[in-house]
């Protein structure tokens, strides 16, 4: 155990190291300075050489990129915005937490529905549920979750006026509001995976119903509840918890579709507007953050498996 | 056979059907646009803009008075060409270094090659995808003869991160087919390593990856369809299904909901095609695989 989570946290690093340096590299070959889009087309050229002075954009990019992860590294320093000149680090401090608040709202959403619609259509096999999951498992995963916010919006925002269109008012401005507004983001974003683990809950479960321990649980007479709960439920949802865990990382990538939609101010609408303005500290610091916490979900991903499933981890 | 498992059965194969008439219906209007669409998708006719569904637009118009039928069908070129397209190269990409490294288990190259996999796999393959689009830029580049467009763009990218899964199921099942004795027999025989990798190992590793590339040109609808929307994709006036919707964002207040309905609609309809074949395909090709989604 201990020589695998050091290899993973090897592997961790390298990912992290490299695809910083792949887009700081790319942000730096590419032709246009970002000062000529912070400080307009018909800026002076002395008025460019001195922002990248200002900005170290005239420092050859291994000595920038040098410079840039001893700053993240040893002050938790990200530079600031060329546009607002503000602290990235702030930004990030502000942003993050909608970010993360959205993919644990949706993941906690996903496992609610999708674990007893899989368990209950097992357990009842070609059933009603059993026949709505199969129904749901293909729409769910071929509806696009941006569209399907374009949707609910209009059903229940622009026609009902049951949930808000968008924007995200602070908890502590009142948890109702804030919770209603994460209610139709959080729904889009988990709906994929939804579909995806309700399926996968089903085999899961079809596969141990099919062991032999369950079996002679059953022989053995214990009751119901407890063949449910200990022999089967225990040992179906390891492989759930992996794949949850997974799930939470690839839903960094949607965030940034469905915070567009929503207009939630959230590190994945900053990181796309800034990737318009050509912001590059601040998609520097985005990326990095997105990429550690998805190498870390995969990381608990595996190492979920391996804790929860003792044969793999010998 | 018990008569459950016979409409089991019945059922499993009407819906791989359905599926190839959806995506077949998909492709031939994709095929046959310029005959399909009533009008030129790109004709602005500010008279009859934000018109409803109607005899005349039988989805309605648009903010430019475009014809919404003919912009979805025209749409359905640039989708299908861009879904497939990745998914071609990334299972040419994924196979060809799955081939090499499960032939040539043991060695360096093998190692190299997975642990390339391993990298890829740990990368959030969407974000970078972004990141990478949005630094480039949509525009054309010209590298010598060469240009590069938004689709060219569009096929590069979604087809590498196709890659490294497409790669590691090849692998899989290219490490047991080497090892297996009929491989071992015509080496002995005195095949070369070349035909033992076409002509023997590539044929029987490749069922669960046509499996996996099918689901994968969904998620190619759906991810090209994202990127379109959220304007690093396919560039306007151009049509496509993403740009449409992006559009549709300005009209959803003031309750022109048909923009916003049927691009969307066409790309589920599509999309549920193609994972009722995927489907289809994995109980016949694959029926060991359980679960196997684009997981992106």
């Amino acid at each position: 155990m201990a020589e695998f989570l050091l290899r993973r946290l090897l592997l961790a690093a390298i990912v992290v190291l490299t695809v910083s340096f792949v887009i700081f590299i790319l942000a730096r070959l590419v032709p246009t300075s970002p000062a000529l889009l912070v400080l307009g087309a018909d800026a002076a050229p002395a008025e460019i050489a001195a922002f990248e002075q200002e900005h170290g954009l005239d420092l050859p990019i291994a000595i920038q990129y040098a410079h840039w992860l001893r700053g993240v590294v040893t002050r938790f320093d990200f530079g600031t915005s060329y546009v607002s000149g503000r602290s990235v680090t702030d930004e990030m401090i502000r942003t993050v937490p909608v970010t993360f608040e959205l993919i644990i709202v949706s993941m906690l959403l996903c496992l609610v529905i999708a674990v007893p619609f899989g368990v209950l259509s097992a357990a009842y096999p070609n059933g009603p549920l059993d026949h709505a999951l199969r129904i749901f498992s293909v729409l769910g995963v071929s509806t696009p979750g941006f569209w399907l916010g374009l949707i609910l919006i209009l059903v229940f925002s622009v026609r009902a006026h049951w949930l808000p269109p968008g924007d995200l008012p602070p908890i502590r401005d009142g948890v109702l509001a804030h919770v209603r507004a994460l209610v139709l983001p959080a729904f889009c974003l988990a709906i994929y995976y939804t579909a995806m683990i309700s399926r996968m809950t089903r085999s899961s479960v079809l596969e141990v119903l099919g062991q032999d321990y369950v079996r002679t649980a059953v022989a053995m007479g214990l009751s119901r509840r407890r063949i449910w709960l200990v022999y089967i439920l225990k040992n179906a949802m390891i492989p759930i918890v992996s794949v949850a865990a997974m799930a939470c990382g690839y839903m960094f990538g949607w965030a940034i579709v469905i915070e567009q939609v929503f207009n939630l101010p959230g590190i994945c609408r900053s990181l796309l507007a800034a990737i318009f303005s050509r912001d590059y500290n601040i998609v520097q610091a985005a990326v990095l953050v997105v990429t550690i916490a998805f190498v870390s979900l995969n990381m608990l991903a595996d190492a979920a498996f391996r804790i929860l499933n003792p044969r793999v981890s010998k | 056979m018990k008569r459950q498992a016979i409409f089991a059965r019945l059922g499993q194969y009407s819906s791989g059907v359905a599926g190839l008439v959806l995506l077949g219906a998909m492709v031939l209007v994709a095929l046959l646009a310029p005959f399909a669409a009533p009008s030129d998708p790109l004709a602005l006719d500010l008279a009859s803009k934000l018109l409803p569904p109607s005899s005349d637009h039988l989805l309605g118009t648009d903010q430019a008075g475009r014809d919404l039928l003919s912009r979805i069908i025209w749409g359905a070129r640039e989708s299908l060409l861009i879904a497939f397209g990745s998914v071609f190269f990334g299972t040419l990409f994924g196979v060809s270094l799955g081939l090499i490294a499960g032939y040539k288990q043991g060695t360096v190259i093998e190692n190299v090659i997975t642990r390339v996999f391993d990298l890829f796999f740990s990368i959030p393959m969407l974000v970078l995808a972004i990141a990478l689009i949005g630094i480039i830029g949509t525009g054309s580049i010209s590298l010598g003869p060469l240009t590069i467009d938004d689709q060219a763009k569009l096929i590069g990218l979604i087809a590498f991160s196709f890659t490294p899964a497409l790669g590691r199921i090849t692998y899989a099942a290219a490490l047991v087919e080497s090892r297996s004795d009929y491989v071992r027999a015509k080496r002995s025989q005195g095949a070369s390593p070349l035909e033992l990798v076409v002509l023997e190992i590539l044929p029987n590793s490749i069922p669960p990856v046509i499996v996996q590339a099918t689901l994968f040109i969904g998620v190619a609808v759906i991810v090209e369809a994202s990127l379109s929307f959220i304007g690093l994709g396919v560039q306007p006036p151009t049509p496509s299904w993403g740009t449409m919707l992006a559009d549709a964002r300005n009209y959803i207040f003031s309750g022109e909901w048909w923009i916003a309905l049927f691009p969307g609609l066409a790309i589920c309809l599509t999309v549920v095609g193609i994972n009722l074949i995927g489907d289809a395909m994995r109980d016949m090709l694959d029926p060991r695989a359980g679960v196997r989604s684009g997981f992106i």
